[in-house]
């Protein structure tokens, strides 16, 4: 083995144990899990994570999980990017103009704690059970992280920025455009990531109730085989998805807000 | 300064109420001042003197109940490039660099057929306040004097027929409001620029002051307008001129006592109906 070669394999391996180190609690779960299976036995009752591992290997080779995947992504996805195209343009509107903050806040605040999941039945009535009605719940219920971050973002500009930047020339647009969304960014971005979030949680939800595919259709398709192991095999895909879409977010957090320091999990 | 030079800003009965749920409260009466080109104004009063209203009124931030504001010929109404704000809480835009902070104002619209040479400005600037190799620093890796410098340099930028600084040196210790006070001067010596300056600081205001507005206590109006008769440079009074300079001191003093004791007057009724409110 030459230096360099050493060289890479050492830092493969301090790489690895750094991921170890910061995650080890996950393996703890897993290596509990695999046991308390093996005890029990019954693997329709709980698989060991191996036959998981091995039902999610077998079902990615054959590119079924992956189609249900990429279907569940685009319509989370969907929804996520239409919640934010509204929430942020209303938020700033709210939090801005005394007339908006005046029509808009009382229909949020009433229609914020109406539970989105309820809607199912009346959106598949007016959209049919396709793609849209789905979207569309995602869109109702994470709308609202992002406009009411928004709005307190854009509420919480100190009015010394504001004058020091309309002292300096600045127009009612620039003052938006290069105070009032700069300083809301962070609470934006905050909003964001719950909104990325909730779209996961309730885009299962509704693949559960109506859909031929996705993966929450194949969570409930499953259960009723009694394919207890393709259950977790979804459920794990969803954890996985779910967790890299979080991190995206926070790195663009990062990335655009260096300046405001806030702790996350 | 000519004393026949006419007036940049004019203020005539100005009057400032504020409404707080029910109640008005009169923060300013009939304030007359006239700011001359190229002098330092210091307006000082008891805190709650409704000094800064006024300072923010002239900035065209806020809107007088009662009287006029002119700067020049025009009324003042609302905020312009051409009156500089300096606040007491640096006013930084967090998320920009130095030299962005800096340049901020050069950046708007109203600037971009205006203002040749934008970035040899911006360098003339950040070496005007000693802040060389930290272009490209954020707001908060600085020192307070050193967010100081940046807030003036961004103010000067726009090149400001007036800078109005309310109370810029109030968040810094006592050595860095030192070498603050003596950078302000030698800046306003260069650029000549015509400042109007908020501090309830006595020797601050006799440090800087061309002339010293003295407010009273709430309701503000104008107690006496003193002028002072001494260089610009007064950073080694003590051998120079102490008498004279003293003697101003000893006069702010005498203005304001009668002032505070009103303010401190005050200050019982506040302490029972907190005390109310705690049994």
């Amino acid at each position: 083995m030459t230096s360099a070669q050493a060289d890479a394999t050492r830092h493969i391996l301090a790489g690895m144990l750094g991921f170890i180190r910061r995650y080890y609690s996950v393996f703890l779960f897993l290596v509990a899990w695999e046991l308390i299976a093996r005890i029990i036995g019954n693997r329709v009752f709980l698989p060991t994570f191996t036959s998981v591992l091995a039902v999610l290997a077998e079902q990615l080779s054959s590119g079924d999980l992956l189609t249900h995947a990429a279907v569940s992504t685009y319509r989370a996805l969907s929804g996520f990017v239409l919640s934010a195209l509204i929430g942020i343009p209303l938020g700033i509107a709210m939090g801005w103009y005394r007339s908006w903050d005046n029509f808009w806040s009382p229909l949020v605040s009433l229609s914020y704690p109406v539970p989105k999941i309820g809607l199912i039945p009346l959106l598949i009535l007016w959209l049919g059970i396709g793609d849209t009605a789905k979207i569309a719940m995602i869109l109702a219920a994470a709308v609202y992280p992002v406009i009411l971050s928004t709005y307190s973002g854009v509420k919480g500009t100190p009015t010394y920025l504001v004058w020091s930047a309309r002292s300096l020339g600045a127009s009612e647009a620039e003052v938006l455009r290069k105070i009032v969304f700069p300083y809301a960014l962070p609470h934006i971005l905050t909003g964001l990531r719950l909104a990325m979030g909730i779209s996961w949680i309730l885009l299962f939800a509704a693949e559960m109730v109506a859909a031929e595919s996705g993966l929450g259709w194949l969570i409930l398709f499953a259960e009723r085989m009694l394919e207890t192991p393709t259950v977790f095999a979804a459920l794990l895909t969803i954890a996985v998805l779910g967790f890299f879409f979080d991190r995206v977010m926070l790195m663009a957090s990062h990335r655009l807000c260096d300046w405001y320091t806030e702790r996350t999990v | 300064m000519t004393a026949s030079a006419p007036p940049i800003i004019t203020c005539r009965g100005i009057s400032k109420q504020f409404q707080s749920d029910e109640r008005s409260v009169s923060a300013l009466q009939d304030v007359n001042l006239e700011i001359l080109p190229g002098e330092l104004v210091v307006l000082l009063g008891p805190s709650g003197c409704g000094k800064s209203t006024l300072l923010y009124m002239m900035g065209g931030h806020l809107t007088p109940s009662g009287g006029e504001l002119r700067m020049h010929d025009r009324p003042v109404s609302g905020p312009s490039p051409e009156r500089g704000m300096v606040f007491q809480d640096f006013a930084l835009f967090p998320w920009l660099t130095v030299r962005e902070n800096i340049g901020f104002g050069l950046g708007l619209r109203w600037a971009r057929d205006k203002v040749d040479g934008r970035e040899a400005r911006i360098d003339a600037l950040v070496r005007m306040v000693n802040l060389e190799g930290f272009e490209q620093t954020k707001p908060s890796q600085l020192s307070g004097g050193m967010r100081q410098r940046v807030a003036i340099a961004r103010t000067l930028a726009t090149d400001p027929g007036v800078v109005f600084m309310d109370e810029p040196f109030g968040a810094l210790d006592a050595q860095t409001r030192d070498g603050m006070q003596r950078e302000l001067m030698r800046i306003a010596v260069e650029t000549r620029k015509t400042i109007v300056f908020v501090t309830h600081s006595i020797t601050e205001a006799a440090l800087l002051a061309d002339r010293v507005v003295v407010l009273t206590a709430r309701p503000g109006r104008i107690k006496e307008i003193v002028p002072v008769d001494l260089p610009r440079q007064r950073w080694n009074w003590r051998h120079e001129f102490s008498g004279r300079f003293l003697d101003l001191i000893g006069r702010l003093e005498n203005l304001l006592e009668g002032e505070l004791q009103r303010s401190d007057a005050e200050k019982p009724d506040a302490k029972t109906s907190h005390d109310k409110r705690a049994s």
